[in-house]
């Protein structure tokens, strides 16, 4: 049956599965809108920004753990998703973003709203394809959800001349995808699984390092047996986090630049890590020739060119964790490493993450306060700076996804717009962003959103007048220059009226937990201004360049020179 | 130790696919010495249809050039990458 390039779109999107697409139209890409009505199968939220619908189809890509979708037009629309759809190529999130572009004869004449879309986003996206021609369009759109979400997840991006959008062509939907040069591999190399098994049996100090992979895979139950069975410690990479329960008692928190000491004394000691899904960034290893030095490495991660990229393997397991851990759990015997947790447990109490005393509104306060009185329910949405870091320290994540997170881009602004998305996908949890007020401020125009797609989303800005993580870096090792870093903003409360959201200011302790409270109340959104103590830092804390046993673990208050 | 090395990468004959090639050398640092691109239509081959081989010498660490290969095989339209020996190596 014949159907137009738009018709071809959405019900390419339905068979996918897709339920709702984030996006912000315009000239290129009416079009398309134009048929959307016909498919009310298909929720549209319209975002504030591009940026925004990036960051909503992330947010709710990790909720869910399906695609998410967001669409923009030609030029400036899909220049503004850029940053959005790079935190989603950084995290391996699945995301499928769709751009118009100017109609086939246009093409190349630097057209009204013409841009390069495949030429930017080549680096930035796992594929990205430009349609030329109108048959092709149900292959690209199957390839590209095949390629968002199989394998090592990421964005791909489709660009589609306007011209395509009302051409009509016979559809037909294809079954399965031809592509000579994917394919993933998903089970571990025998030999190599049973060498790892071997070097676990034989470890006196393992330790796993768990990341993002586990939680894409799917594989919280084998990563919780392979930790009992052979009574392993687990320490989570901030991605990572909420993979392993943290109130286990084999945990040991998370390890990195901002991790616990306890956590990086860990994998100094270890004599056998074993990375599940993670890619060991710099933020994890700090300086990298002296990363676990003493231990031998069994990296388990889907994609072939992470092993060996950033430390040496000993045993390279290319393969879904999942079936990776299945595989291990036959080979291994179990065992016992108690002088290891007992070593672990005394370096945790000796060490322990310590928040200040003070009568001060502390920010680690007012995290903690949230996790306490939401019980640990709640979906914690981040944007990121140092409320990221005290949010991912200060509350004890026990379930997967339950903190969601830019990681690897550090995209301020990030807060915000991915709470839509997770709200959007997750509409019975309840869902905290937690932003800071610089970052909040560059995404903030998505309160406009939520107000108009009706979403219950509490919002903490831990609000210290300053961007605060680069003042952090600006008084440890600059001399204390404070350039740029103090940062005014407008009266938060009067921002969310404005949008019709209920909010407080809280600049007392005690007002904290009734603040919480009241927004929980609050069917909608809610917005808390929490004034916090300006000159508050992040630690533990191990210096850029510096080992992870280097890790300074208590600040040193310096007094202001008058 | 630094050697010489060559790589033979089949490719999808596809637009831009060079691009993307082109593209992981430049991300990600790696020098290259030559690249040589042939259809192999051209080179009447029947076996491999609507592929593009592509030999390329590159300078490097085994580690460095293992890299490369995995960032190439990464790439949807790379199908294959192999090395072969280079001249005096065999």
């Amino acid at each position: 049956m014949k159907k137009t390039g738009a018709q071809i779109v959405w019900e390419s999107l339905l068979k996918e599965g897709v339920e709702v697409v984030f996006g912000f139209p315009g000239g290129a890409i009416i079009p398309l809108y134009d048929s959307l009505p016909d498919y009310p199968g298909v929720r549209h939220v319209l975002v504030r920004h591009e940026q925004g619908a990036a960051h909503a189809a992330d947010g709710y890509a990790r909720a869910t753990g399906k695609v998410g979708v967001c669409m923009a037009t030609s030029g400036p629309g899909a220049t503004n998703l850029v940053t959005g759809i790079t935190n989603a190529f950084l995290d391996s999130v699945p995301m499928v973003a769709i751009t118009a572009q100017v109609a086939r004869s246009s093409i190349g004449r630097d057209a009204f709203q013409e841009v390069d879309t495949t030429g930017i986003t080549l680096p930035i996206t796992k594929h990205n394809y430009l349609v030329l021609d109108t048959p092709s369009l149900a292959r690209v759109l199957k390839e590209s959800f095949h390629l968002a979400r199989t394998g090592r997840p990421g964005p791909v991006l489709i660009d589609i001349p306007k011209d395509l959008f009302t051409d009509e062509v016979e559809y037909v939907y294809p079954e399965r995808v031809n592509l000579a040069g994917y394919k993933p591999v998903l089970e571990g190399h025998g030999a190599q699984v049973k060498r790892a098994a071997k070097l676990i049996n034989e470890a006196e100090r393992p330790l796993i390092i768990a990341g993002r992979g586990v939680a894409i895979s799917g594989a919280y139950g084998e990563l919780r047996e392979l930790a009992e069975l052979c009574e392993i410690p687990v320490v989570t990479t901030l991605l990572g986090i909420g993979s392993f329960p943290e109130g286990h008692g084999l945990s040991f928190g998370m390890p990195g630049m901002h991790g616990m000491a306890y956590a990086n004394r860990a994998v100094d000691g270890a004599d056998l890590l074993i990375a599940v899904g993670m890619r060991f960034d710099d933020r994890v290893t700090g300086e990298i020739s002296k990363f676990a030095p003493g231990a031998k490495v069994i990296h388990i991660d889907i994609d072939p060119a992470e092993i060996g990229k950033n430390v040496k393997v000993e045993v390279p397991i290319v393969g879904d964790a999942k079936r990776v851990l299945g595989a291990l759990l036959k080979g291994v015997k179990g065992g016992s490493h108690s002088e290891w947790l007992k070593q672990l447990r005394e370096w945790r109490e000796e060490h322990p993450l310590v928040v200040r005393g003070g009568l001060e509104l502390l920010p680690q306060y007012v995290i903690q306060q949230i996790y306490e009185v939401t019980r640990g329910e709640a979906i914690v949405v981040t944007g990121v700076g140092q409320h990221q870091m005290w949010a991912a320290q200060h509350c004890c994540y026990d379930k997967p996804n339950s903190l969601i997170s830019a990681g690897g881009l550090g995209t301020m602004g990030f807060g915000l717009p991915a709470s839509v998305g997770v709200k959007v996908g997750c509409p019975g949890e309840v869902v905290w962003c937690i932003d800071g007020d610089g970052s909040f401020q560059m995404t903030m125009q998505e309160l406009g959103t939520i107000v108009q797609e009706g979403l219950g989303i509490k919002i903490a800005i831990i609000n210290n007048g300053y961007l605060g993580m680069v003042r952090q870096w600006q008084g440890l090792f600059y001399n204390r220059r404070y350039v740029a870093t103090p940062l005014s903003g407008p009266d938060f409360v009067t921002v969310a009226r404005a949008y019709g959201i209920p909010g407080l200011k809280v600049t007392k302790r005690e007002g904290v937990v009734p603040a919480i409270e009241r927004a929980l109340d609050e069917d909608g959104p809610f917005l808390i201004d929490f004034v916090v103590e300006p000159e508050e830092d992040v630690y533990p804390m191990v210096p850029p360049g510096a080992a992870l046993a280097e890790v300074i673990e208590e600040p040193v208050r310096k007094e202001v020179s008058v | 130790m630094t050697t010489k090395h060559i790589l033979v990468a089949l490719l999808e004959d596809k637009p831009g696919v060079l691009n993307r090639m082109a593209s992981v050398f430049r991300r990600r640092g790696f020098n290259i010495e030559s690249v040589n691109v042939i259809d192999t239509i051209n080179m009447g081959s029947s076996e491999l249809p609507n592929l593009t081989r592509v030999t390329i010498v590159v300078s490097g660490s085994k580690d460095m050039v293992t890299q490369l290969k995995r960032q190439l095989e990464k790439i949807i339209d790379v199908v294959k990458v192999s090395e072969i020996p280079a001249q005096g190596e065999v």
